[in-house]
């Protein structure tokens, strides 16, 4: 009951604003009689949901796993990068140049070419995610190993620590709030990357589902489809904040008060 | 007779810019004697931390020679270097922080964590053994810092202004339960000060550096007895002592 009151009292404004939001855009499109093709009301869309809830869940799956598998790959992939970067001058040197290239060409030109190498299924969804969701990650994880105290690399050196302990008790616990402020990043971006890849070719998910209303002014159909990948987008969100209080706690304790 | 535990003779060391060369220590000598506090004194910029820095094995002088009593070849991981900062992880314990230099040599820490525990509860700091150092006042983390010198450290300890950052009152009782400590677990402390006040409350002997390129000024000898009392401060011996060395700081005329 406590949890639920806090809840409240800190959600409080951002759920009224939404609750204002849409009832002024159902009461304008109503009002105004907006044709449904055109922009259908908060309602149409809620009614569109119910009765194709068949329809949803399966192309929701569809995408959810390769946000999923891509975005696990991602996180191990870049992982590995950013320990080798932070590792050996030499292996940032080659790479890190090609990881920041990698993103200045738009994951939209990349997306057909990894079409026709690995196909129109699940593989070429889940490299585009893996893809466009890594970058994040790795560029926040080097900054954190960048940003280790250079005081207390001294301290570690006079209590006798050596480099690979200095690695593993100092610089990668300081850098694991960098850690997940890139992985919050990288989860919103991978449900941009599933989508892009759908739309360039596939025969479901969201994205495939999208375009395919499109064509057929199923306009209700594709703002269904817009609220599913926007929760499913938050609620990996809050995952990745709800992991990041566990293995961070005390990253959090003076921003509560008390925890 | 007390052994020598530290000799420097004419150690000295430049930093070098773009097209400068600043020589911030010129020749440095002098020794401390096991189990003595070592007051140093100096003006700003004068090359405390630099010397500090040296003597922990951070830096390599230019030339001198430099001479420690320790049984190991290595001076890193054996003399004690408490910064100004206090330096605490904020993602460990107060133990786990009081523990991090027999942690990181992977040395058996159970005899050492047990001490650690009688230490910090000896001390006031029972009921946050296992909280994170964020809940502490300065005064605590500052008390934490020192004890994780001490358990990470053979006997030679160097504080490089210790309680700068902290009020006059929190530095009077930090000044006491250092010298409660030295009286229960003796060792070779090496101290820089910015308080003259402080340098001659703790020390055995206080040195005077000039300003840079500095070398060692004065070498004057503290003989109050210990334990030291808080009244000391206001005997003649005292202030006599505390105007001499004002003099060689020149500070007053």
């Amino acid at each position: 009951m406590k949890t639920l009151t806090n809840f409240i009292k800190k959600w409080n404004i951002p759920i009224l604003a939404f609750i204002f939001l849409a009832g002024f855009w159902e009461v304008s499109v109503r009002l105004l009689n907006v044709p449904n093709w055109l922009l259908p009301s908060p309602y149409g869309i809620m009614v569109e949901l119910y009765n194709n809830v068949v329809i949803f869940s399966y192309h929701s799956f569809i995408t959810i796993i390769e946000i999923l598998i891509g975005f696990i790959f991602a996180v191990l992939w870049g992982l590995l990068l950013a320990f080798s970067i932070a590792y050996s001058k030499h292996v940032e040197r080659i790479f890190y140049p090609f990881i920041i290239g990698s993103q200045t060409i738009p994951i939209i030109v990349i997306a057909p070419i990894l079409l026709i190498w690995f196909g129109y299924g699940l593989l070429s969804k889940i490299i585009v995610v893996a893809l466009i969701s890594f970058f994040p990650i790795v560029v926040n994880l080097v900054d954190g190993f960048r940003s280790t105290d250079v005081d207390r690399i001294n301290l570690m050196r006079t209590l006798g620590a050596t480099k690979i302990t200095i690695f593993r008790k100092l610089a990668f616990p300081s850098a694991l709030p960098f850690l997940f402020s890139g992985l919050r990043v990288a989860v919103a971006v991978s449900v941009i990357g599933a989508v892009v890849a759908e739309w360039i070719g596939s025969s479901s998910g969201l994205g495939y589902l999208m375009i395919r209303s499109k064509a057929q002014f199923l306009t209700e159909r594709i703002f269904a489809s817009i609220v599913i990948l926007s929760f499913i987008g938050i609620f990996l969100f809050i995952v990745v904040s709800l992991v990041e209080r566990i293995v961070i706690p005390w990253n959090f304790i003076k921003k509560d008060g008390e925890e | 007779m007390r052994k020598n535990k530290l000799t420097l003779k004419s150690v000295s060391k430049s930093f070098f810019g773009k097209e400068s060369k600043r020589l911030v220590l010129s020749d440095i000598s002098f020794h401390v004697n096991s189990g003595e506090i070592l007051g140093i004194i100096g003006p700003s910029g004068c090359g405390k931390t630099t010397l500090l820095n040296i003597i922990a094995g951070l830096l390599m002088p230019d030339s001198g020679k430099y001479l420690i009593d320790i049984k190991n070849e290595s001076i890193l991981g054996h003399v004690g270097y408490m910064q100004q900062k206090d330096l605490l992880f904020p993602w460990l314990t107060v133990l786990e922080n009081v523990l991090l230099g027999p942690d990181s040599k992977n040395i058996n820490k159970d005899a050492l964590r047990d001490k650690s525990i009688e230490l910090l509860s000896k001390f006031g700091l029972k009921d946050v053994l296992n909280e994170y150092p964020v809940v502490l006042s300065g005064g605590m983390r500052q008390r934490v810092a020192f004890l994780r010198t001490i358990i990470g450290s053979d006997d030679l300890i160097l504080l490089d202004e210790p309680f700068a950052s902290l009020d006059a009152l929190t530095r009077t009782n930090l000044q006491d339960w250092i010298l409660q400590i030295h009286e229960i677990l003796p060792r070779t402390i090496i101290l820089v000060t910015h308080d003259v006040d402080e340098a001659i409350f703790l020390s055995d002997r206080v040195l005077v550096m000039s300003s840079s390129p500095s070398c060692i000024e004065e070498d004057l000898i503290i003989d109050f007895p210990r334990p030291r009392l808080r009244k000391e401060i206001k005997s003649k011996s005292f202030l006599e002592k505390k105007f001499f060395l004002l003099k060689k700081l020149g500070v007053v005329d």
